[in-house]
């Protein structure tokens, strides 16, 4: 009889280990050089993006990198390792500085990233905002981890960015990437929502719940469970909760408060310069409150001179029926999953179809000459993004590594 | 050229096995042949087993969605000579299915044996329901070794397998996407039981746990992350 209960024992031990793994963004503390830099005027941040070579760094970043400004952010995207680098930068005198972290997006590894644009390789003109009259080359050191940054790198500006009339929404899925991507901040937090633009995306793509007391929350199963939140007591679906209980209960994995809605449209509008946010409905009855709330904040847009889209998600005919039912759809700007009738019944601005049912380019074809765009959800491996932007031409994509999908798009 | 090369690799291995070491294999009962044991046994014998398992897909890949569903489990072993077998396993639910075939070549060290085998799996997967026009496919190569102990008629074998893929393909709607060239996937373990439920009528049951990157089980979630998880596995079956 013990020998029978061995195996069971030893199932117990290989799934109790299995513990959750975390990756930290790492950062320069007090050695930090940006709070001593001055900011640099759009004009010098558009002329240093563009695609780069990379000499020093091919192992990790591989031969090209992409080098885009996103909000605050001066990020590097790279076809090799899934690799990205989330940079901040600033002048000294006529030196610019950046620094941040790399990390590889499917993988674990990370670590410190210090760059300068010298005075004589382009610095100059470029901390004062004017075309430099040398080829621009940034030089630096990337390190393993929190330790300081001992690998030499070399990046040599190739050619500018292809400028187009209309932006290509790369959108992060839940407002950045999945807890299992194992990003400093939590998936649906106000936190993920600030790093977005940093990963690669101009869009964000949220999950709306509503709690027992009919507060939109932005927060993705039906359920609380270890996989999304912290809490003895967090159990069971968030529908039954009010929203001072999960205040008071619960945390999300990486301790931050659940969001409200409201607080995640003002982090969007006031801290991000992100473009577009597509709002998930995982509650039909949320439709209303939330088109209330779309209203709000696309005041508080244009009050500030911020250009943000808000779009309903309407994944499914339930939540097409409630919101043609709300008086207010007509000024509501949605976002329809569904077949093509069902996005010319709601009158939906964007068609998200699934990638999984294929490029389906004579649809698109469809949907773009009436004026609506076409986005696919949820695209990650760089084989798959290639086939849906050379065979598809869409929009948008959602993407749990919008680095990935800003690398394969700039690079085209 | 190749092909005589090969026929004479597959003769030499029959001759060595002709040739063998004396060891227990005609010690062993072939009445009483298992399917996973890892004992030599009279050439001839054969052995198939009929059962389900489960692959406990971990949380970061499933989240909450992606249905877990048992698979039925077939496993068999035909002896080519005392020594030398060939081996067979399918796993098939429509959604998910990967039939392996391979041939080893087992030991016994009194109640102690061994095999060292090597398998070529075939795996493939529709999704066809809403949201999902897609299927896939791809082929395998898994060389492993299992240890076998006999403890009073209950009979524990340890395998350790290498997960090395050697290319798939995936299709969705109209459209498709190959990845190919061998690479060391992760590698699986398992512990398993054989134990007689009444007169030579043996059942079997263990753990087999894959510490891998995302493989055949988790093709629906399309998961593309590039590290190794924890993938716990249970299976029983009746040894026919």
């Amino acid at each position: 009889m013990m020998k029978i209960l061995i195996i069971p024992l030893l199932a117990f031990a290989v799934l109790s280990c299995a513990g959750d793994l975390t990756v930290s963004a790492p950062d320069f503390g007090d050695n930090s050089l940006i709070a001593q830099t001055s900011a640099l005027s759009d004009s010098s941040k558009l002329r240093i993006e563009g695609i780069y070579s990379v000499e020093g760094g091919e192992a990790n970043f591989g031969r090209t990198v992409v080098a885009k400004w996103n909000g605050k952010f001066f990020s590097f995207f790279a076809g090799t390792n899934s690799a990205y680098v989330a940079l901040q930068g600033g002048r000294l005198d006529s030196t610019l500085v950046f620094e941040g972290y790399w990390r590889y997006a499917q993988d674990l590894n990370t670590g410190l990233m210090r760059l300068r644009i010298e005075a004589s390789e382009g610095g100059r003109e470029l901390s004062q905002g004017m075309i430099p009259s040398v080829p621009v080359v940034i030089r630096g050191s990337f390190g393993d981890g929190s330790s300081q940054p001992t690998n030499p790198i070399v990046l040599k500006l190739v050619r500018p960015l292809s400028q187009r009339s209309t932006p290509f929404w790369i959108i992060a899925h839940r407002a950045g990437g999945r807890n299992s991507d194992l990003l400093p901040e939590s998936e649906n937090s106000l936190g993920i929502i600030q790093i977005a633009e940093g990963l690669g995306a101009n869009g964000v793509e949220i999950d709306v719940r509503l709690t027992q007391d009919g507060i939109p929350v932005i927060y993705h199963d039906e359920n609380l469970n270890p996989r999304l939140v912290k809490g003895e007591f967090c159990i069971g679906p968030i529908a039954n909760y009010t929203y001072a209980h999960l205040r008071t209960l619960c945390t999300l994995k990486n301790g931050e408060q659940i969001p409200t809605l409201a607080e995640a449209l003002e982090t969007v509008v006031m801290k991000t310069s992100l473009s577009l946010v597509w709002l998930d409905i995982k509650a039909e009855d949320a439709i209303a409150p939330v088109i209330q709330l779309q209203r709000q904040y696309l005041q508080l847009a244009a009050s500030v001179g911020r250009s943000v889209e808000l779009l309903i998600g309407l994944p499914s005919l339930s939540a097409v029926e409630k919101y043609l039912a709300d008086s207010s759809h007509g000024t509501a700007p949605a976002i329809c999953e569904l077949d093509l009738a069902d996005v010319r019944r709601a009158n939906a601005v964007v068609w998200a179809p699934a990638w999984t049912l294929g490029p389906m380019l004579q649809k698109v074809t469809e949907m773009h000459n009436e004026g609506r765009r076409v986005f696919f959800w949820t695209l990650d491996g760089s084989e798959f993004i290639k086939v849906f932007l050379n065979q598809s031409m869409p929009d948008g994509m959602v993407t749990n590594y919008p680095s990935i999908v800003a690398y394969e798009y700039y690079v085209r | 050229m190749g092909i005589m090369r090969s026929s004479k690799l597959i003769f030499g291995l029959l001759l060595a096995t002709r040739l063998n070491f004396p060891n227990e294999a005609f010690s062993q009962d072939s009445s009483r042949t298992l399917v996973l044991f890892p004992s030599p046994y009279p050439a001839g014998a054969f052995r198939i087993s009929t059962g389900v398992s489960v692959t406990l897909i971990p949380r970061a890949i499933s989240e909450e969605s992606l249905l877990q569903l048992p698979l039925i489990d077939i496993r068999s072993r035909y002896w080519l000579t005392d020594n030398l077998f060939i081996l067979g396993q399918a796993n098939v639910v429509y959604l998910t299915n990967q039939v392996t075939l391979g041939i080893g070549w087992s030991y016994s060290f009194g109640s102690v044996s061994l095999a060292l085998s090597d398998e070529v799996g075939y795996w493939f997967g529709f999704a066809d329901f809403q949201g999902f026009e897609s299927t896939a496919m791809g082929i395998s190569n898994i060389p492993s070794v299992a240890l076998g102990v006999e403890f009073e008629e209950i009979f524990v074998t340890l395998r350790t397998e290498a997960l090395i893929p050697f290319g798939q393909r995936t299709t969705f709607g109209t459209a498709s996407v190959g990845r190919f060239g061998p690479r060391l996937a992760g590698f699986a373990f398992t512990l398993a039981v054989e134990e007689e439920l009444w007169k030579n009528n043996y059942f079997l049951y263990g753990i087999r746990v894959q510490y891998s990157l995302p493989l055949y089980q988790t093709w629906l979630a399309f998961s593309s992350f590039n590290r190794w998880i924890v993938f716990p596995g249970f299976f029983i079956g009746y040894e026919l």
